[in-house]
């Protein structure tokens, strides 16, 4: 796994990204890895997380929590959390938040796209959005058309 | 023993047994319950949920549980009498969310053994698939550092879903055979740690009720091969550790050569002091006498689990200091 750790400035653009869900910090370091931008807790400094990664096979570090996806060509930029990101800012998620139902749970669970109801269409200002049920958070979502598409990792999904 | 089970142990391994079990009530009990699942637990992952609240949200399915060491309010037990359909513990939405984990409560033991604090800088160096990984890293509040490595891609990756699934965030996943990992760390690296877990691949006679077929495949020669590379890895990992640093060995296995012999190798070749420590289940002292073969005294101080004193699997573990 390549790693590439974020500098503070990125690291503030990144969350400045996210700011359609509230105003999300940490103190904590970001890795990148492609794609994903992993967060590590530990107490470990810079120098010697690069001294370890030059001398092993880095298979992860921290915990994955945004999806940063650009794709130049079709000057397409998406930036989300994961569904273990949504739990660590968890208190400092206030918008963008999609508050489903028994019915439409269970179907998110099998990977299944939503339909959105005539109350959940209220408020919507974000094609990314947050599904809730009760206190859980479950993961994110991408509003098309009346419907929430499923981003629902394929191994976190309920197996019939 | 009359032979009316499914699968059967071979003939040199229930003479084993009975050398360690000598007492033939005591023995009966063990392959009786060795003929049984093992009672359900799971651990409430603190990391995200309160033991309260996940109790509160898995009401729902009416288990039968109990919470029975009371220091250890995360840990859960579902009662026998339990209507569980198979796999249902794992099928449900708390269980994806990583609010709990599936982990026998001997597998628990040695976390609770090694106790990580939240500045330690720790190393688990058999990790996958993460059970004890997981565990620390609640223990820890994610603060410190837990290197976690395994040997081959397929087990990091399992590893590496464990972790996610549990939000842990204060972990590096290294893939690498355990003795070349430390002559690597021990060279390139030198950072000390403050604990070591120790919980190698050995010959699994601890799980005979999860894998039953263990007893007919099992094989003495197979154990000394494993013995064998259990010390390796031992001598391995323990120039890595600090002074007054702690490390805790541990197997799913009950076979002497596998647990005692490599305990004892380790007192005889390095500068470690083994320590009594208290687990909150039922444990027996270490065997000190092995055909012939007499061990350090304290050897006594190490703990063998077995699977009818707590309806659990069979473990062994031991905790060692350096000097
Ligand atoms: C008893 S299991 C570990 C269980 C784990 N600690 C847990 O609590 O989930 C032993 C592990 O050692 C790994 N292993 C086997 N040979 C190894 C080696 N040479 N180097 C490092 N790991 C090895 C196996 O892949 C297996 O995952």
């Amino acid at each position: 796994m390549k790693i590439e750790i974020i500098e503070k400035k990125e690291k503030e653009k990144l969350l400045e990204k996210l700011s359609y869900l509230g105003n999300l910090k940490t103190e904590n370091l970001f890795v990148k890895t492609g794609e994903k931008i992993r967060m590590f807790s530990g107490n470990l400094d810079k120098e010697e997380i690069k001294k370890i990664w030059r001398n092993f096979m880095i298979e992860g570090i921290g915990l994955y929590i945004i999806k940063d996806f650009k794709n130049k060509k079709k000057n397409f930029e998406e930036t989300r959390l994961s569904l273990e990101g949504l739990y660590f800012f968890k208190e400092q998620i206030k918008s963008s938040i999609v508050e489903i139902d028994e019915e439409q749970k269970n179907k998110w669970f099998k990977g299944e796209t939503i339909t959105l109801k005539e109350e959940q269409k209220k408020n919507i200002q974000n094609q990314i959005v947050v599904l809730k049920f009760g206190e859980d958070f479950l993961g994110t979502g991408k509003i098309k058309e009346e419907k929430i598409y499923n981003y629902l990792p394929k191994e976190r999904r309920i197996k019939n | 023993m009359e032979k009316t089970y499914k699968y059967n142990p071979k003939k040199e391994f229930e003479e084993r047994i009975k050398k360690i079990l000598p007492d033939e009530k005591d023995m009966e009990e063990f392959w009786k319950f060795c003929h049984t699942e093992p009672i359900n637990s799971i651990r409430c992952n603190t990391l995200k949920i309160s033991p309260e609240k996940l109790k509160e949200k898995i009401s729902k399915y009416c288990w039968k549980l109990k919470q029975p060491f009371k220091e250890y309010p995360e840990i859960f037990i579902i009662e026998k009498e339990t209507d569980l359909k198979p796999g249902e513990i794992g099928k449900t939405i708390e269980h994806i969310l990583g609010y709990y984990y599936v982990q026998d409560i001997s597998s628990m033991m040695p976390p609770i053994a090694l106790s990580p604090q939240k500045d330690d800088i720790i190393l688990d160096l058999c990790a996958s698939p993460g059970s004890k990984t997981t565990q620390m890293a609640a223990m820890m509040k994610n603060k410190g550092t837990i290197i976690a490595n395994d040997l081959t891609v397929n087990r990091t990756m399992i590893l590496n879903a464990n972790l996610e699934k549990c939000g842990v965030t204060n972990t590096i996943v290294t893939r690498k055979d355990a003795v070349r990992f430390c002559q690597i760390w021990n060279k390139k690296i030198k950072k000390k740690f403050d604990k070591i877990l120790l919980d190698v691949p050995c010959s699994g006679e601890g799980t005979l009720r999860k894998s039953p077929h263990t007893m007919e495949i099992w094989n003495l020669n197979f154990i000394k091969s494993l013995s064998q590379q259990q010390k390796k890895i031992c001598s391995a990992a323990i120039p890595l550790l600090k002074k007054d640093g702690v490390l805790v060995y541990s197997t799913c296995t009950l076979s002497i050569e596998e647990n005692e012999e490599v305990v004892d190798f380790m007192l005889k070749n390095f500068n470690l002091e083994i320590e009594d420590f208290f687990l909150p289940i039922k444990t027996r002292e270490g065997i000190s006498n092995w055909e012939g073969k007499k061990f350090n005294e304290k050897i006594k101080f190490c703990k063998r689990i077995y699977p009818h004193d707590n309806d659990s699997d069979g473990f062994f573990l031991a905790k060692m200091r350096k000097k």
